[in-house]
C-alpha cells in the first residue's frame, strides 16, 4: 500500500470518528473538551515542564501541534486539525478542535497558567 | 514524499490519541464510538454485487485498504479470517499502542457492516489472535 492511498484511508477514518462522536454525543463541544482535559490530566502526570516554555515542546511531542511565541500571544504554527480543515477532509465545526484546546488548558493549569484558547491561538489570561 | 510520510504519522498519532482518550472518557463507549465509525465508513464504500462471505471479502480487498481473506471455513456459518492488511495495526505499530482495543472496533464495524448489508443477515467478528503482519478473526453470520 502506498502512502497516497494509506493517507486517504486515515482521513475517511478520522472523518467517520468525528462524524459519530457528533452521532453519539449532540453537545459533543463541551464533551470533547473535557476529553481532553481527561488526556491532558494523564499527560501532566508524566510532565516535567515547570514553565511555559517547556509545556510547549512537551505539547508538541504529544499531539502534532507547533506553536510560536510573542508576547502574551502563543500562535498555533502547525497543526493536523487545522490542514485537515484546509484540505477539505474535516468542517471548521468538527469535533477534534475542542478536544485539543481542553487539553492544551490542561496541559498549562498543570504550570499554573490560565489560558483562553480561541482561533489557533492560546492567550495568557 | 517526506511530507506525505510526516501527513501520514501525524494522522495516526491523532487518531491514537483521540481514541485513547475516548478510553479514559467514556470506558467501553469508546468501543461503541469506534464502531460506529467503522460502520459509517462502510456505507460510502461500493463493493458491488456479493453472493458469499468470500466473495464479499474478495472484493472488498479490492476497493479498501484492508485485505481480508478466509484462512478456513469452520461451519456454514463460521469461518476463520484473516486480516493481512489493516490501516488500524499500521497505526497501532506507528504509535506503539496496544492492539485489539477500541480503535480496532472501526475494523469490526466496517467489515461486519459490508458483509450483513450484502448478505442480509448478521455478521459478527471475534477476535483470536492479534499478530504484528495479520489478525486472526472468527467470523460469524446467523
Amino acid at each position: 500500500m502506498d502512502y497516497g492511498s494509506i493517507l486517504k484511508s486515515l482521513n475517511d477514518i478520522i472523518v467517520a470518528m468525528d462524524s459519530a462522536i457528533k452521532e453519539f454525543w449532540k453537545s459533543y463541544n463541551g464533551m470533547m473538551v473535557s476529553t481532553g482535559r481527561v488526556f491532558g490530566n494523564e499527560a501532566t502526570k508524566r510532565s516535567l515542564a515547570e514553565d511555559v516554555d517547556g509545556l510547549l515542546k512537551e505539547i508538541e511531542s504529544f499531539i502534532p501541534l507547533k506553536f510560536e511565541v510573542s508576547g502574551d500571544k502563543i500562535k498555533v504554527r502547525k497543526c493536523v486539525v487545522r490542514d485537515l480543515i484546509e484540505e477539505g477532509v474535516l468542517d471548521k465545526e468538527n469535533t477534534i478542535c475542542p478536544f485539543i484546546k481542553g487539553f492544551v488548558s490542561k496541559m498549562f493549569e498543570s504550570v499554573g497558567v490560565k489560558v483562553v484558547c480561541e482561533n489557533c491561538e492560546v492567550r495568557i489570561l | 514524499m517526506m511530507q506525505e510520510v510526516v501527513n501520514v504519522k501525524d494522522r495516526m498519532l491523532l487518531l491514537a490519541i483521540l481514541t485513547r482518550s475516548l478510553e479514559l472518557f467514556s470506558g467501553d463507549w469508546a468501543k461503541t464510538i469506534c464502531y460506529i465509525a467503522g460502520r459509517k465508513m462502510s456505507e460510502v464504500m461500493d463493493v458491488g454485487e456479493c453472493e458469499s462471505v468470500e466473495d464479499c471479502l474478495e472484493k472488498m480487498s479490492k476497493v479498501s485498504p484492508w485485505w481480508v481473506d478466509v484462512f478456513e471455513r469452520l461451519s456454514d456459518n463460521e469461518y476463520l479470517v484473516i486480516f493481512r492488511s489493516c490501516p488500524i495495526r499500521q497505526t497501532h505499530y506507528t504509535v506503539c499502542t496496544k492492539q485489539g482495543g477500541a480503535l480496532c472496533q472501526v475494523t469490526h464495524g466496517y467489515i461486519e457492516s459490508i458483509i450483513s448489508s450484502h448478505l442480509g443477515r448478521k455478521v459478527r467478528l471475534i477476535l483470536i489472535h492479534a499478530g504484528p503482519n495479520a489478525c486472526l478473526k472468527r467470523l460469524v453470520v446467523s
